[in-house]
């Protein structure tokens, strides 16, 4: 009997020792109460939002993608995404790949499924979403709940500010390419509902006068993080470009921010190809650079796309300072003939490659065919080459002090009062002795008109992200009075809707919201 | 004639019936005597047909006639042998004088009697009221079964395996259709009593060896699933182990020989096609085109010979069983260097203690396997251009021939083979104990505890010769990478059984009830680096790239009560319910409730249907509703968790890199799938069981679909989070048939057909407050980045396929994409896909959803056919109604692939579509694969048994013999790995087998 009752309790010993303890937390990461008790972590939480920019993911070049939606790690960079909206639909650039969706950009005929406008929107959406979480994380209730000290609090408050220019950032580019978006400030689950771009507009204005006062004054920050130049740059853009965009005319507006981006002490950097090449941080005309390096931070997007996609053919991958080339971009006639000659004796902005090049294309498919453009390098002045042959370490230059002295002279030419058509004319002239060497490319009062201002945008900042924003201000993007090869789908060019000045809301999300309406003509 | 006659002397001395009498018996037919009967059964009705035969002489034998009658001869002292289908089998003596005997046979009712194991538990078959189907060790497949689930392929009705094809493969294990989408769609396993929770390798279940399983047993509905509560939404799969018996020692051997060969059709151009459609369509490619003639596909694929010992050892005495047994496979690949090697161990014990009062098992399980996991360069080897060679001794690349530095080409397939290793080996061992403990003092109680210990460490290398081109390695200088994963899961159940007759109220009651408490630890790690060095024969890498680790656990603690009740031998009840709770969900979705109830009804036992007991011999009808959970999805994804990025992937402050910080995003309310089914059944015999079957209807609904989607833009902190979506319906007809087709002296012939229908549709998504809601995209297919070919729409099957519609011409062929057909000046979509809403643009709105990668209908036939020493079996099966996408085709059947990436060979059907350009959502590559396939075809001879063997049998089996398909591509059926989207599959093989097995 004795021994029965033994079995029986060693049995049911064996069995009810932990009964129903289902606390478990993963070892390898941390939630928001424990991982923010560390003032460090905010520090690294405000990096991912600028990494956000440039990387992909969260290792290095690729492996843990920020981005799932679309397969291809190297498709996910934001700068990548943008550059190709902003350029590949103009005449600046071609590319010779197949990947669907990518032939449509140059085209002008992309649908609601183009992938590249897809991962630019997610890419907007994501940067939007980390800066509400970081928002939420470093409220003065938490930063005192996790037990952050003060000192380190004064610091965060800061960061807080970048985080919402960077979230402010991010919505300019909505507003540019999708202009109809929600307009977030939190996490949430369910149905947003859908702002307009007046609504948009508002937003980003209302932000950034809001941060401004809590930005470092310029060349104050550290480098690669934002400060108020990088600030009045992006207000002076915003105002240029609100007529076009919602009707609204703001010139005045964007005369007060570039005036204080042109007294902030930024000069031009002595040589215009410096300001592509490996040690380009050093340069105290960029206002606010995306940080690319081939050791610490890499990525198949950003610079490492724009220096190895532009070889081809019979380049030379070492003068870029790379293994290799992707052979896929490269520039029309239109664009190349802007310049006085292709060899870039005269206008050293000419960045081109001609040998074995033909300037006409037949087959955008074929790398020959278009001229090559090697402007990014991963190479210094000297020849000497980054610290990565696949990764380079070249910085892009989101905003830089030329781009003030042209939007400023743009002002003078559309009648902005306080804008001074002789102050205009010597910005210009500033650009174009740099390039020229000497004054023989200097121009007069009288040169300059729009289409002058147009050309010159062109001739100075091709190939940096500007041209399709800048042709819409023009109206010319879609007109059939102003042609390129190969727009609309046919060799001399055609025009298009109207519609296509902005992208289609990507079909996928009007799936997952069913509050989203499409743009209209898509 | 001499030593016969010894013989008979010696043995006669002995007084035993022996193998040689029989020639003495035909020698002096003097001696024997006619005897002669009647054979009738319980009910004194005649039986027709008996065979009748004597039993040391079984060549010698008649049947009884149409009165029931039988003549034989007969010697005194030999044993007639009565024979008859659905009855015991009777032994007579003759007796010296007697020549008339009456005979009475008993039905039999052995298929009755069987018990059958179902979770934590067994109950007699007859017993169940749940969707159960044994399927035991005769009826399994043969061939070379590289893990357990493979023996059922084919057998069970609803139950569909698919395997991949890879030596030691995985499997795809459906049952009535998947009841979830990212959940796993896999029923789940039980090995001897522990639910497994996965594990490493080509496929979890391999350290199991397929020759050690005594039986496998599928539950299928929710009554039967529901005790395993949160994990039996997909139904459950039982497989048991040999045990030994008491007596003599029995020694096994089973031994194979088996040769793979590639059979099918690559669907690339031959060599002087390509040359001529080079010269054609794209000549200003000629002056990068070789002279070489290669056969790049033959070059990375070989014919296979792979060998299996097992040998095992069985017996006991009336305390004490035991089985041990040992096995070896080598199980090569047609891909060269793909292999699949492993050597398990694994001994049962059991032990009875104090007059039966206490029973313990104990089994314990060890293996080793080692994978080869060579990169499947089936794609690459088909694209490269065969006018290349494979060696170009002047190539710094390892002298392989690469279109470097080219980063966008394809790269040479056998380089890729040759110069990466990728290798693993997983240590494994399963240990069980299940002790019982009858208790003495209230009659039919029991106490059970089972506890497992299931350990598995898989460490392995990946690496890249510094040689090696492609698009990162050689500029990194090799690649070369560690990793070790530790893994033990932890079970611990204690259950109380009571079983129990009570016949003075015609009750039968069976209780259970206990509790479970499951925990598995998982610990990864690894290093990588590149600039590769040798150091004494071994590579280290220089230059270390990441160093990385996870860490994590999940429990799940279970309450669980089951009740069987039987009433006068007819009417049958049953009723469980568990409580689950898992740490994959956030606090207030922890736990879950999962019920079920079943009745029965023998009708045959019921009076109005004496008048059909010659008709019928079973007859039972089954009625089961029970909810079912689904919690296989990874761990913590309901609350955001941050961590760290890596070094290389940090950003500039200054002059310092900042590690970056980043959270997932979830959901989270995530909770429970929940799957809710009802099954009508019945189960039949007639005529004896000659012919019994089983016919089951099915729906299965489940709630809060689990799924990975978009989330809506601008709300969460990652662009795709897993999420409950919506609901959706698997409803089907199942039938079972066995017949015994002959059985009559010296030739068996048995057939098993059978049939599943399913229908799958999803019903609701929770986003679908629009009518027009389009559902989600799934199904990425490659040829492009981030294009998709399915989706998810309220109506429509899962995973439907979504595409463009071809225009076809006069022909019936696709429209080709270079003509101006509509001639409205442009050529683009309008000119070959339909317009569906007819708004003058072709984009998503005229994308139409068509069918899915499912089937309608699965057959399976098996027969077993024995005369005499031989025996032939073979296993048919049939898929209907289930597409396939022919991604194969669709990325690279267009001009432009040729010289895209450099030169590649091209798909065979653009010479028919001639596309330019790639149209990889056109209905075109839509293709109906329905198949018939002849999956194995076993001859066998049986040596008559002698003094060295008791019995000695050797076989030839035909593996994947025959495939009957319209379908295109390589394979009509592996497609459904990847829900019917056919992507460079591991090609597929004839194989033949020679084998010998032997009992002492």
């Amino acid at each position: 009997m004795k021994k029965y009752i033994i079995y029986t309790l060693l049995i049911l010993g064996i069995s009810f020792t932990s009964c129903t303890d289902l606390d478990i937390s993963p070892v390898d990461g941390f939630p928001e109460n424990i991982i923010f008790q560390d003032a460090e972590a905010y520090r690294s939480y405000l990096a991912k939002l600028y990494a956000s920019y440039s990387l992909t993911g969260q290792e290095g070049p690729s492996g843990n993608s920020d981005i799932s939606i679309v397969n291809d790690e190297g498709f996910t960079s934001y700068i990548r995404a943008y550059w190709k909206a902003q350029e590949l639909t103009t005449d600046e650039a071609v590319v010779g790949w197949t990947d669907a969706g990518i032939r449509d950009l140059h085209e002008l005929s992309w649908t609601s499924e183009n992938q590249f406008a897809r991962v630019l929107y997610y890419r907007i959406s994501l940067i939007v979403s980390i800066a509400n979480d970081f928002l939420k994380q470093s409220t003065q209730e938490r930063l005192d709940a996790n037990g952050i000290a003060a000192a380190d609090q004064a610091v965060i408050q800061g960061y807080r500010a970048e985080a919402r220019f960077l979230r402010a950032l991010a919505y300019w580019h909505a507003l540019d390419l999708f202009r109809n978006v929600v307009i977030a400030e939190e996490i949430s689950a369910g149905f947003p509902t859908q702002s307009s771009g007046e609504e948009l507009f508002a937003f980003i204005e209302g932000e950034l006068a809001d941060i401004e006062a809590s930005l470092p004054a310029p060349r104050q920050n550290e480098y690669a993080r934002i400060d108020q130049a990088g600030l009045w740059m992006l207000q002076a853009k915003l105002f240029l470009n609100a007529e076009s965009m919602i009707g609204q005319a703001r010139l005045e507006d964007c005369l007060v921010a570039c005036e204080k981006v042109l007294a902030a002490g930024y000069t031009l950097e002595p040589n215009y190809e410096e300001l592509f090449m490996k040690d380009n941080h050093l340069s105290n005309e960029i206002i606010f650079p995306l940080s690319a390096d081939g050791t610490f931070s890499q990525s198949w997007g950003c610079t490492t796309f724009l220096v190895q996609a532009a070889i081809g053919g019979s380049m030379s991958d070492a003068d870029s300072g790379v293994a290799g080339g992707w052979a896929g971009l490269r520039t029309t006639r239109s664009l190349v003939e802007r310049f006085p000659d292709m060899t870039g004796e005269m206008d050293s902005r000419a960045i081109f490659y001609t040998d074995g090049q033909s300037i006409d294309i037949d087959d955008i498919g074929e790398f020959t065919q278009g001229i090559a453009v090697p402007k990014y390098k991963n190479v210094n002045a000297a020849g000497e080459v980054g610290s990565n042959n696949t990764h380079v370490d070249t910085d892009y230059p989101m905003f830089r002090l030329a781009d003030a002295y042209l939007m400023y002279a743009e002002l003078a030419v559309r009648g902005v009062s306080g804008a001074d058509q002789g102050q205009a004319v010597s910005y210009i002239n500033e650009l174009r002795e740099r390039s020229y060497g000497d004054q023989s490319g200097n121009i007069e009062s009288a040169d300059l008109d729009l289409d002058f201002i147009l050309d010159e945008r062109s001739r100075e900042l091709y190939w940096e992200g500007m041209r399709r924003i800048d042709l819409i201000r023009f109206g010319k993007f879609t007109s059939e009075n102003y042609l390129w090869p190969w727009k609309g789908n046919v060799k001399e060019g055609r025009g298009v809707e109207d519609f296509r000045r902005i992208f289609p809301i990507p079909a996928s999300d009007l799936l997952a919201n069913p509050n989203m309406v499409q743009n209209p003509g898509y | 004639m001499k030593m016969h006659l010894q013989n008979y002397w010696i043995k006669s001395l002995r007084g035993k019936a022996v193998l040689f009498l029989s020639f003495f018996v035909l020698l002096s037919a003097d001696l024997l005597a006619q005897v002669s009967g009647v054979i009738q059964d319980e009910s004194n009705e005649t039986l027709i047909g008996v065979n009748v035969f004597i039993k040391s002489k079984p060549s010698v034998g008649t049947i009884s006639n149409i009165d029931g009658a039988f003549t034989i001869a007969a010697s005194p002292g030999e044993i007639l042998v009565f024979s008859y289908l659905g009855y015991e089998d009777l032994e007579v003596p003759v007796e010296a004088g007697v020549t008339e005997y009456a005979v009475t046979m008993s039905v039999s009712d052995e298929l009755l009697k069987e018990v059958v194991v179902v979770g934590y538990g067994a109950v007699d078959k007859k017993d169940l009221t749940g969707v159960v189907t044994k399927v035991g060790e005769e009826e399994f497949n043969k061939g070379v079964m590289t893990s357990p689930e493979k023996l059922l392929n084919g057998k069970v009705a609803g139950l569909q395996i698919t395997n991949n094809g890879e030596p030691g493969g995985g499997s795809r294990i459906r049952l009535r259709g998947a009841s979830g989408l990212s959940t796993s769609p896999d029923p789940l396993v039980v090995i001897d009593g522990v639910p497994m929770q996965g594990g490493s390798g080509r496929n979890p279940y391999s350290f199991v060896n397929a020759s050690d399983v005594a039986d496998i047993t599928v539950l299928k509905d929710a009554s039967a699933t529901a005790i395993y509560g949160s994990r039996g939404a997909n139904g459950v799969i039982i497989i048991t182990t040999k045990s030994g018996s008491a007596g003599k020692l029995k020694v096994s051997y089973t031994g194979n020989a088996n040769w793979s060969t590639f059979v099918g059709n690559t669907g690339f151009l031959s060599r002087d096609n390509f040359v001529a459609l080079v010269n054609n369509k794209a000549p200003q490619a000629l002056p990068i085109m070789g002279d070489a003639n290669t056969d790049w596909f033959d070059e990375v694929t070989q014919d296979a010979i792979s060998t299996e010992h097992n040998l095992s050892l069985s017996g006991g005495k009336k305390a004490i069983n035991y089985r041990l047994s040992g096995s070896f496979l080598n199980n090569n690949g047609i891909l060269r260097y793909s292999k699949h090697q492993k050597i398990t161990g694994a001994a049962n014990i059991g032990i009875k203690l104090f007059d039966d009062l206490l029973d313990i098992d104990i089994r314990s399980k060890a293996s080793v396997i080692d994978e080869n996991y060579n990169p499947n360069v089936t794609g690459a080897a088909l694209a490269y251009d065969p006018t290349q060679p494979v060696f170009d001794t002047a190539s710094i690349y390892g002298g392989y021939r690469q279109w470097a530095p080219d980063v966008l080409a394809t790269n040479n397939p056998v380089s890729t083979q040759d110069l990466n290793n990728n290798v693993s080996q997983i240590n494994r061992y399963l240990n069980s104990a299940t002790i019982k403990l009858n208790l003495p003092f209230v009659e039919g109680l029991s106490l059970n505890s089972n506890v497992s210990y299931d350990y598995e460490d898989a460490a392995g290398d990946v690496f890249s010769d510094p040689l090696l081109w492609d698009n990162n390695n050689y500029a990194n200088g090799g690649f070369l990478k560690n990793w070790r994963n530790l893994k033990n899961t932890t079970l611990i159940e204690t259950y109380g059984g009571y079983n129990r007759e009570f016949k003075e109220i015609k009750s039968k009651v069976q209780l259970t009830a206990g509790h479970s408490w499951q925990e598995t630890n998982f610990e990864g790690r690894s290093d990588q680096g590149n600039q590769l060095l040798q150091d004494g024969g071994d590579w280290i890498y220089t230059d270390q790239i990441e160093n990385d680790s996870t860490i994590v656990s999940n429990r799940l603690i279970s309450f669980y009560g089951r009740m069987n009740y039987t009433f006068n031998e007819k009417y049958l009840l049953t009723a469980s319910l568990r409580r689950d709770g898992s740490t994959r969900f956030g606090d207030g979705n922890k736990w879950g409730l999962f019920p079920a109830v079943a009745l029965g009804w023998r009708v045959l036992e019921e009076p109005f249907m004496s008048g059909l007991k010659n008709t019928f011999s079973n007859l039972k009808l089954r009625v089961s509703y029970g909810v079912t959970g689904n919690e296989q999805i990874g761990d913590f994804q309901y609350t955001t968790y941050y961590s760290y990025g890596s070094e290389d992937a940090a950003y500039q402050f200054g002059d310092n890199y900042v590690q970056t910080l980043r959270g997932r995003g979830v959901d989270p309310n995530l909770k429970w799938e929940e799957t809710t089914s009802t099954n009508i059944g019945l189960d039949f015999g007639f005529f004896k069981n000659r012919l019994s079957g089983t016919i089951d209807f099915y729906n299965k609904y489940t709630n809060d679909l689990l799924f990975v989607v978009a989330t809506s833009a601008f709300t969460n902190l990652s662009d795709r989070v897993l999420t409950n979506i919506g609901e959706m319906e698997n409803k089907g007809i199942e039938l079972g048939l066995n017949a015994v087709v002959i059985d009559s002296k010296g030739i068996d012939w048995n057939i098993s057909l059978n049939a599943a229908v399913n229908k799958n549709e999803i019903i609701k998504l929770d986003n679908s407050n629009l009518p027009d809601f389009l559902g989600y995209e799934t199904g990425g297919i490659s040829g492009d980045i981030g294009q998709t070919i399915q989706v998810l729409r309220v109506g429509n099957p899962v995973n439907a396929f979504r595409t463009y519609t071809h225009i076809l011409d006069a022909n019936g062929l696709p429209l080709v994409d270079t003509e101006d057909h509509n001639g409205d000046g442009f050529i683009n979509g309008l000119d070959i896909y339909e317009d569906i809403n007819g708004d003058g643009i072709i984009n998503e709105n005229d994308l139409v959803i068509s069918n899915n990668g499912d089937p309608k209908l699965l057959l399976g036939m098996t027969s077993n056919l024995s005369y005499r020493n031989w025996s032939l079996d073979f296993t048919l099966r049939a898929n209907f109604g289930n597409y396939v996408y022919n991604n194969v085709a669709s990325a690279s059947g267009f001009y432009q692939r040729l010289t895209e990436r450099k030169l590649s060979n091209v798909h065979e059907s653009v010479v028919e579509t001639n596309f330019n350009e790639r149209q990889l959502k056109s209905d075109y590559y839509i293709e109906e694969a329905s198949f018939l396939k002849l999956d194995n075809v076993t001859i066998r001879y049986n040596l008559p048994s002698n003094k060295v063997f008791d019995n000695m049998g050797v076989f030839l089996t035909a593996s994947n013999l025959l495939t009957i398909t319209n379908y295109s591509g390589m394979d009509p059926e592996i497609p459904q790995f990847s829900s019917g989207i056919d992507n460079n599959i591991y090609p597929i093989s004839l194989s033949v087998l020679f084998g010998v097995n032997a009992n002492f």
